[in-house]
């Protein structure tokens, strides 16, 4: 049997500064804020800094953590909020490639894993605003209640916009059939 | 299929709500008219071979680097600055410095404790399984003697010298096995440079990795 200490542990611990706690909360969590990044930025460079930059920011703002929330939603707060400030500094060059993206032909894309492809690319033209709530919902399944506190909004607008975004997703799929 | 937002099928049925159903898998709101509905069948078929490639995305395993812990953790120990301590005692007086004590024909040989430390250190080079700890403490320390030894204590007391260690090993490692040829080496190495007898290298294994996660 594996025995797993509790993060609540964890976190008590790195609060007091022990470093290997903290690096086990690390561990432990960083394939899924990787992953939220990867999702939000669409390339991997940016995706290990926004990880980095998020955990350090954790560790920094560790001794104010009050666990109101789980460790967990607290960590995918700050890592959305990360890359939601990666996305609105590079506002420019994200609308350039967005239309790079609408102006790409299927013929342009591999053949293999286009339909994917294709997903991701229509996942770089949502808006910020659309992408997070997205993310947040179909890749980590977080609900809309979780979603709401995660980006401080409140429910109706989380599904209202996670619905356009859906939409938007359905529109983009559709002219790659 | 018209995907503006407030769509509705000719059927009268709107197309946020199918979208709801199929995304996250509700139940029908309307299962009678729904089943026998040719707009609603054709619609949630598209709309479930659309979605499916989401669900495939959200499959995808993915696996984040282990240089994310490793960068994180050195981000933390450098930003826990060294606290502004007075210049510590044995960089005034290096009679101080803790170290063990040769008597030779000509003269008395000092080695500095972080000296014995750091060949240790480098005689864990022949290991790639293993890895010496970095716990906090040692972080101020490492930092004096440059960082290498982390992980790895010297005693010199009358007695001789003695090695206190603390590594990391890759998962699937006989570890007594791994640890004896560790010492033996360590043991060597002091030796070969300084001729003093290790009286114990003590490890601790503290941690398992997987292979991957270097």
């Amino acid at each position: 049997m594996v025995l797993k200490t509790d993060d609540v542990h964890l976190v008590r611990a790195a609060q007091l500064g022990d470093l290997y706690a903290f690096e086990e909360l690390v561990r432990r969590h960083r394939t899924r804020i990787y992953r939220i990044a990867l999702r939000m930025l669409a390339n991997s460079p940016d995706a290990e800094d926004a990880a980095q930059d998020a955990f350090l920011q954790c560790w920094l703002a560790l001794p104010r953590f009050r666990a109101e929330s789980s460790f967990s939603t607290w960590l995918v707060r700050i890592v959305t909020n990360r890359c939601l400030n990666v996305l609105r500094s590079r506002r420019a060059e994200a609308f350039a490639e967005r239309n790079d993206v609408r102006a790409a032909g299927p013929r342009e894309v591999v053949e293999t894993h286009a339909e994917l492809e294709a997903l991701k690319a229509a996942l770089v033209g949502l808006t910020p605003a659309q992408r997070a709530p997205l993310v947040l919902r179909e890749f980590e399944g977080l609900s809309y209640e979780e979603i709401a506190h995660v980006l401080e909004v409140t429910v109706p607008a989380v599904k209202g916009r996670i619905h356009r975004a859906r939409l938007e997703l359905i529109a983009a799929m559709r002219q790659w059939r | 299929m018209n995907v503006d937002a407030g769509a509705r099928l000719p059927c009268g049925t709107w197309l946020a709500a199918l979208v709801e159903q199929v995304a996250d898998n509700l139940a029908p709101a309307d299962p009678e008219h729904q089943v026998s509905c040719s707009h609603c069948q054709e619609t949630l078929g598209e709309l479930e071979e659309l979605w499916g490639r989401v669900r495939e995305l959200a499959r995808e395993q993915m696996r984040a680097p282990y240089r994310i812990v490793q960068a994180v953790m050195r981000g933390i120990r450098a930003q826990s600055s060294l606290p502004s301590l007075p210049v510590p005692l044995e960089q005034v007086v290096p009679q101080l410095v803790r170290h063990a004590l040769l008597q030779q024909e000509r003269g008395s040989t000092r080695i500095a404790d972080s000296v014995l430390a750091r060949i240790a250190a480098l005689s864990l080079r022949d290991f790639p399984a293993v890895q010496p700890s970095v716990g906090a403490a040692e972080t101020v320390r490492g930092r004096f003697l440059g960082g290498t030894t982390s992980g790895i204590q010297i005693t010199v007391s009358e007695r001789g010298v003695v090695v206190e260690l603390r590594i990391t090993v890759e998962y699937g490692l006989h570890l007594p096995t791994l640890v004896e040829a560790l010492r033996s080496n360590i043991v060597e190495r002091l030796i070969q440079m300084t001729g003093l007898v290790a009286l114990e290298v003590n490890v601790l294994v503290e941690d398992v990795r997987l292979p991957l996660d270097h």
